[in-house]
């Protein structure tokens, strides 16, 4: 169970780190 | 065809590609965000434990469409590099370069969740195994054209030869498909991507198929929106 948490969890911080980063950058350019 | 021309080069006008983005790119998330639930509920909740690894196999629904993308954003790349070189159309090597550092993230990922199924199933979180390494050769052939991106000051220069690299390192991209297949791995062969029947019971290739589904929308979701950004530069 561990396994799943972690892998799901990095997983998904990881691409709304990502989708964070590309709508500041759009933000920033408007 | 001269209307057919014509619709083509109106769609990669700067212009008119941005009013395209914005039109649609909405849609896109939204269509996105509903495969992706529908997969993580079906997939984590509804679908039945598997008779041999139990529920660690639920990493499949993360780890399986994100080793498909870090493929497929890799070929995404290729075309790119191959219009660029060709006809010099500058959106194809903007999406190559907004591409490289999401495909870097998706192989590294997917490299991460693979040693997290690997752990509890193989009983190691790494191996030296055909799959594995041609996996990790990939994440280095996206950090090296990241770094070429970034190296070269002069940006034309810099884009030709990114386009170079990209399509040199497009020959481990079947070797990355097929080494499951040319080598006797510890990873497993193909169970989706293969002729004939996928090798999966409906219920569990359904969440499946909308998380691989789901994770291509996202993709395209971050592409469109930084698309936009260099175009407004």
């Amino acid at each position: 169970m561990i396994f799943i948490c972690v892998a799901y969890s990095v997983v998904f911080a990881v691409m709304i780190i990502q989708l964070i980063f590309a709508l500041k950058k759009k933000s920033r350019h408007e | 065809m001269p209307h057919r021309t014509a619709a083509f080069s109106k769609l990669i006008s700067p212009k008119h590609c941005a009013h395209f983005i914005s039109r649609y790119q909405k849609i896109v998330l939204i269509a996105c965000m509903i495969c992706l639930l529908y997969g993580l509920i079906v997939g984590l909740f509804i679908a039945p434990a598997d008779y041999q690894q139990g529920n660690v196999y639920r990493i499949m629904y993360v780890h399986v469409p994100l080793a498909i993308q870090s493929l497929s954003v890799y070929v995404v790349m290729s075309l790119c590099a191959f219009i660029f070189l060709i006809w010099k159309i500058k959106i194809a090597d903007f999406v190559a370069k907004i591409s490289a550092p999401i495909g870097a993230v998706f192989t590294a990922l997917t490299l991460f969740t693979g040693s997290m199924w690997g752990k509890p199933t193989w009983g190691t979180y790494w191996i030296w195994d055909a799959r594995l390494t041609s996996e990790l050769i990939l994440v280095f052939i996206y950090i090296a054209i990241i770094a070429i991106r970034y190296a070269i000051i002069d940006d034309r220069l810099a884009s030709r030869v990114c386009a170079v690299v990209t399509l040199l390192g497009a020959i481990n991209i079947p070797i990355v498909h097929y080494s499951v297949i040319w080598w006797n791995t510890l990873h497993q062969g193909p169970s989706i991507l293969k002729i004939g029947a996928p090798s999966i019971a409906p219920i569990m290739l359904h969440p499946l198929l909308a998380m691989i589904a789901g994770f291509f929308l996202y993709y395209l979701f971050l592409v469109m929106t930084e698309l936009k950004t260099e175009l407004s530069r």
